[in-house]
């Protein structure tokens, strides 16, 4: 889809683009740089390279994990299972949820949307007290797979909404050839519908997975010793009483972004086909 | 015959195979909580670390089999959702519960943790804390909490270099005797290029440090033995925060403000940055104590230790801050073991060992400062001071949400200009009276 | 949620009914287990007095009679509004600009797209410490380059109440433009090319043809993005607490953030949970007239 524009309006607009695409990405640039300079100077002197103060112990540090802690691959293994766990299972019941939906009489499927948009408006901070009081009381904090079921619940909503929206644009006729053929709904969904759904799905999974891979908020309290804990909760116990090993954060905070920006380097394709919502099935 | 025999030797393979998968099952099973390790968990900050590490390695080898945990926790937490972590039934054995947190009221209150009447006797912690810390550490006449260290606050410490650069003489007694005189020290080191005192406004405690160090020479002794008592059961209040001898402390920090003797953006300076521009040597001055030298160490510049003025003639002194405490929860699974492990923190083997390694003053009177040269000579200088002259923290005695956590939320709103001192006092005030109302 | 294609056939088969009705009880049932049956703790949470260990002792509507002459919580709830409606009104301005650029055909559209989003990937507690870090007078990222420019270097917008918020708008638009972006992409390169001929043809600009082709056939996905991203920043709790504590003073205190600082800082966790019922009903209403308003605008067309 090409339109013809005035030089001008090029020069403006390739300007905007590129200015956009510096303030997108150089932030991340200069994480990276911190995570190599001393505390002292993260503060006072965060973009000088010629005569900064270099300390790539910072990784080690933040490698072997805060003093206290647990090493940093331990918290890796934590967040990975959890985020796994949380995508696995929000996508596995969205999907569900979001197709049957589409499938269901028309006051039933506005009653269950309703339900879940009301989900995505309910703030986390509510959340806490009850959830750490229930897994208190079920023995189960500090656990990293009951935090990742928490979390399918946490995404579920969003989840549902944005597939729910994909699924209204998948075209009948391939469900009504498949059931012509004597495939049961749930067949159809399983052999038909999902494989074709692969962009949405890795998109929705994608933007989940990035959430549950930087929450704090809940985790801070459900996962309290340190063999469970996550990374973000991990890297907090830099900060001590009195002061902070910030340049050891700053080390923690790049080596767990990598990973992050490799998935998406990969994925990136699908998700910007995904995310893309409404109209006609694709 | 070799078919035969390999037949065998895949049957014995796979059962090989079976078995170890099922070794691992049950060993994933179980390794949560072996029957045979005894574990005792501690929570710990991660400035001390060194020390409780030590004092774990002692236990563990009275008591072959036992394996100590150490769980860090930072400050916020501590002052936060420590309480539901410590009351809830996965709790660890030692709890950090300072003495002016909210979290050790409502653990009190909801009868979470243990007495420790016999610790106490056994290390003879009564005597050796002393008279006005003892009573302090008590709840209604009975201890529940150890301290582990002491910590003097409020004390400025400054840059020689820059001072020299400045053409500014420091005060030869370390006090600086009237605002005056502070307001032409400041106007000399920016004139030279410097920020006078950086202070961490965002911090949550560093305000409050100020205040404590203005009320203590601006309140009478009447009216400060009011404010350091009156939240008490069954106490009544004589002086209202409303009144001048709280607000002119405010006050005074206000015209601080006003007069440009912190460094820019000071409001929302967390304590790091505050430490940062001092270390940079954009700043001239910092708020901190005791434990300061332990963590800058060797700096590019000399650095010594003033004292700032009060309101009116009488100068400020070192706030004494005997509130680092561990505690052990009703939850805990090895009562005993955490009891021992309180006292061998509280010896004087521990206690000089954490004195020389992690920079924290003694919280017993059976180890002097003195006896530590690893302390450094400024920190035996201000110990030397304090001797005669030391001031009560108001935050470090009253409940935090009554007092730390609120009255340093409300001097950031104050000094950004949202907010007057007699505004705040009359706050103050008002969490006074609804607590009172809700505790008696 | 906005419904473009036709109504399904009901399926008349009862056993199928059933299946699809047991499909989205068990949804229905984990929102209840996990939504409802906290939000009920939280009531019973908000009508008690709770120091947040100990029993909760039962008050009745004290808390809430305490909130309607707080004015602390009427502020907090306004900044709630600014913070929710600043954010979404600059992600959508921004991201259907970034769109429109890539859908135009921008060169560089490719790594444009890639990189883009790539904010969005950041943990939010990343982002609120280096921003934070940023920002700050004389020694912060974005001072040093305002210095280099000559535009003064000493600006400490974090420390000033009229300017904190801001920043903090700022800085969460940073972080969601990516989002929307792609959704209103999707959405604009849904359009079919034929309509822009047909306009091009009659000789209408590119201008004239975003304002009144583009934007009006992607306004049902905008008025979505508007409402998802002020309900995420209204709530967006980690953000304003890693940057500024919600401060300086009450500059930025939000209302998650002065439900947390009620809670865990002052130990009233009765009046917290009315807060947060108070804040949580006002924004369902929010995004039950939002998504109303949304359906009914895609109707019209």
């Amino acid at each position: 889809m090409t339109r013809r524009r005035t030089s001008a309006g090029t020069v403006t607009a390739q300007f905007g683009a590129v200015v956009w695409s510096l303030l997108a990405a150089v932030p991340f640039a200069l994480i990276v740089l911190l995570a190599f300079k001393s505390n002292s100077d993260i503060f006072t002197n965060p973009l000088g390279v010629i005569g900064a103060h270099w300390r790539p112990e910072n990784f080690a540090e933040a490698w072997s994990g805060p003093p206290g802690g647990q090493g940093f691959a331990i918290y890796l293994l934590n967040s990975a299972i959890v985020t796994t766990i949380a995508i696995v299972g929000c996508l596995l019941f969205g999907a569900f949820i979001a197709y049957f939906a589409t499938l269901a009489s028309r006051r039933l499927r506005t009653f269950v949307i309703r339900a879940f948009l009301a989900g995505t408006t309910l703030p986390l901070i509510m959340l806490l007290i009850p959830y750490y009081t229930a897994l208190n009381s079920l023995n189960l904090l500090s656990q990293p797979w009951a935090m990742g079921s928490i979390y399918v619940a946490i995404c579920l909503p969003t989840s549902v909404l944005i597939l729910h929206s994909f699924y209204l644009g998948f075209p009948g006729e391939l469900r009504e050839a498949a059931s012509l053929d004597g495939l049961g709904i749930i067949r159809t969904f399983t052999t038909i519908v999902l494989p074709l759904s692969k962009g949405p799905l890795v998109a929705v999974g994608m933007v989940n997975g990035f959430f549950v891979w930087g929450e704090t908020q809940l985790a801070i309290v459900l996962l309290q010793t340190p063999e469970s804990r996550t990374i973000p909760v991990g890297l907090l116990d830099f900060k001590g009483q009195f002061s902070a090993n910030t340049g050891a954060i700053f080390a923690g905070l790049t080596m767990a972004t990598v990973p992050l920006i490799i998935v998406y380097l990969i994925f990136n394709r699908s998700i910007a086909k995904g995310v893309a919502l409404g109209g006609v099935f694709r | 015959m070799s078919n035969h025999r390999s037949v065998i030797r895949r049957r014995a393979a796979a059962i090989a195979a079976a078995a170890s998968i099922a070794a691992l099952l049950l060993a994933g099973c179980t390794s949560t909580s072996p029957a045979k390790d005894l574990s005792l968990t501690v929570q710990v900050q991660a400035e001390q670390l060194t020390a409780f590490k030590y004092t774990a390695g002692l236990l563990e080898k009275k008591h072959p089999g036992l394996k100590v945990h150490l769980q860090t926790i930072t400050g916020e937490q501590k002052n936060t959702t420590n309480a539901q972590v410590l009351a809830s039934s996965n709790a660890p054995d030692v709890g950090i519960v300072p003495t002016n947190a909210q979290t050790y009221f409502d653990l009190m209150k909801a009868k979470k943790l243990i007495p420790l009447d016999d610790v106490w006797k056994s290390a003879d912690l009564a005597a050796r804390y002393g008279d006005t810390v003892a009573k302090s550490l008590k709840w209604n006449g009975t201890p529940y909490l150890a301290l582990f260290d002491t910590v003097y606050y409020n004390v400025v410490f400054y840059n020689k270099d820059a001072f020299t650069k400045a053409g500014v003489k420091a005060p030869a007694d370390r006090q600086i005797a009237s605002n005056a005189d502070l307001y032409a020290l400041v106007g000399k080191l920016k004139a030279a290029g410097y920020d006078g005192l950086a202070v961490g406004g965002a911090s949550g405690y560093q305000l409050g440090w100020l205040v404590d160090a203005q009320l203590q020479a601006n309140a009478s002794p009447a009216a400060l033995h009011d404010f350091l008592t009156s939240w008490q059961s069954g106490n009544k209040q004589s002086v209202k925060y409303t009144s001048p001898k709280f607000t002119g402390s405010l006050a005074q920090l206000s015209e601080w403000g006003k007069h440009g003797v912190f460094q820019s953006g000071y409001v929302a300076a967390s304590g790091d940055q505050a430490q940062a521009a001092f270390t940079s040597g954009t700043a001239a001055m910092m708020i901190g104590g005791t434990w300061i030298p332990s963590v800058l160490k060797k700096q590019s510049f000399d650095y010594d230790w003033l004292l700032l003025p009060g309101a009116g003639d009488t100068p400020t002194v070192p706030s004494i801050y005997a509130g680092d405490t561990l505690a052990i929860p009703t939850a805990s699974k090895h009562k005993d073991l955490a009891k021992e492990y309180l006292e061998i923190y509280s010896s004087d083997k521990v206690q000089k060992y954490a004195a020389a390694k992690v920079g924290s003053l003694p919280a017993v009177n059976t180890v002097k400062a003195s006896e530590v040269p690893d302390l450094g000579p400024l920190v035996q200088q201000v110990v030397k001071f304090t001797a005669t002259k030391v001031g009560i923290g108001w935050t470090s005695t009253l409940p935090g949400g009554l007092g730390q956590t609120l009255i340093d939320s409300e001097a950031q709103k104050m000094l950004s200009g949202q907010s007057t001192p007699e505004e705040v006092g009359k706050s103050q005030q008002k969490e006074f009276e609804t607590y009172k109302s809700d505790n008696g | 949620m906005v419904i473009h294609a036709p109504v399904r056939k009901r399926t008349k088969n009862s056993r199928e009914a059933r299946l699809i009705a047991v499909i989205l009880g068990g949804g229905l049932l984990i929102l209840v287990v996990f939504f409802g049956l906290p939000m009920v703790d939280l009531v019973f949470t908000s009508l008690s007095r709770w120091s947040g260990v100990g029993d909760r002792v039962f008050v009745g509507g004290e808390n809430y009679l305490a909130l309607l002459s707080d004015t602390s919580v009427h502020d907090s709830l306004a900044r709630s509004v600014t913070l929710g409606l600043g954010t979404a009104v600059g992600i959508s301005i921004i991201a259907t600009v970034l769109a429109a650029l890539v859908s135009g055909g921008i060169k560089g559209s490719n790594l444009y797209r890639v990189v883009w989003f790539l904010p969005a990937i950041a943990p939010p507690s990343a982002v609120a410490v280096f921003w934070a870090l940023s920002v700050q007078p004389k020694s912060g990222v974005v001072n040093v380059v305002l210095g280099a420019l000559g535009l003064g270097n000493d600006h400490a917008w974090l420390a000033d109440p009229a300017t904190a918020l801001w920043v903090v708008i700022a800085v969460a638009i940073w972080q969601g433009a990516g989002f929307a972006f792609l959704v209103i992409l999707g959405a604009m390169e849904e359009v079919p090319v034929s309509i822009y001929e047909a306009a091009a043809i009659d000789g209408t600009g590119p201008i004239r043809q975003f304002f009144s082709l583009t934007l009006p056939l992607i306004r049902p996905v905008l008025s979505m993005v508007l409402l998802l991203e002020s309900i995420w920043a209204f709530n967006g709790f980690t953000l304003v607490w890693g940057m500024t504590e919600g401060g300086p003073g009450e500059a930025t205190t939000i209302l998650p953030v002065q439900v947390y600082q009620e809670a865990f800082h002052l130990g009233h966790f009765g009046a917290a949970g009315a807060i947060s019922v108070v804040g949580g009903i006002l924004l369902l209403i929010v995004g039950v007239v939002g998504n109303w308003l949304g359906s009914r605008r895609a109707v019209d067309e």
